[in-house]
């Protein structure tokens, strides 16, 4: 029987998330890249 | 036509003393028409690449920012585009990109405060998308650390940063990503399975 989600996903959250991480790790290397 | 006069007009009142405050309030009224509120804040990122980096000794008096307006916007920028939607936040980002590349550490010793206070408001008013700005216009200020030569003077300004804006930023990463993604992963996983 076919799978429907029952709501729709938070698609801008999740967005925001990935992006707030992404960016996280940029700036954990930005912040190292001189000791590397 | 009507475009040119308007421009004109905008180019003639560049050089009064708080124009780029007008702009600012313009942009942070939920009232104004969203197209007006993208228009000003626009126009103030482009009226601060022209105008913000040609300060210097001989200049003062010409500048059409003034001493008064730039303390005004170092002051109020910050907290301005943590609280504005998404598209406003963008360009008040290139703004304080602008402005931090001129100005940090020496002449805007408070930037960094003013992003960790950020980090550190109550979980309520804190959401991703008001601390993505903050989070992006800090990469776009540390990446030139990735390929600048070593210097006292870069290590001296890493070593503030690390002081600075490296606990909280860490201990930010630590409770939005350890708690609220899962939460909100097991959550979605949890809805699409029932």
């Amino acid at each position: 029987m076919a799978y429907y989600p029952r709501k729709e996903a938070d698609l801008i959250e999740m967005k925001n998330i990935f992006d707030s991480l992404y960016v996280c790790i940029k700036i954990f290397y930005d912040l190292n890249a001189q000791v590397i | 036509m009507f475009f040119f006069v308007a421009e004109k007009t905008l180019k003639q009142i560049e050089r009064n003393e708080n124009y780029s405050s007008l702009l600012l309030t313009l942009c942070e009224r939920p009232a104004i028409p969203d197209e007006i509120r993208r228009a000003s804040v626009i126009t103030f990122k482009n009226f601060i690449k022209r105008n913000w980096p040609s300060l210097d000794a001989s200049s003062s008096t010409t500048n059409p920012i003034s001493i008064r307006d730039r303390n005004h916007i170092k002051e109020h920028i910050v907290d301005l585009m943590t609280r504005s939607p998404e598209h406003i936040q963008q360009q008040l980002s290139d703004a304080i990109t602008v402005i931090g590349k001129c100005d940090f550490p020496d002449q805007w010793p408070t930037l960094l405060d003013t992003m960790v206070r950020q980090f550190q408001q109550p979980s309520t008013q804190n959401s991703f998308q008001s601390i993505n700005g903050v989070l992006k216009t800090a990469h776009s200020l540390f990446e030139r650390y990735r390929y600048e030569q070593k210097s006292d003077e870069l290590w001296l300004e890493i070593k503030l940063v690390l002081e600075k804006f490296a606990p909280a930023f860490t201990e930010l990463f630590k409770v939005k990503f350890d708690k609220k993604i899962c939460f909100f992963f097991v959550k979605e996983i949890f809805i699409y399975s029932h």
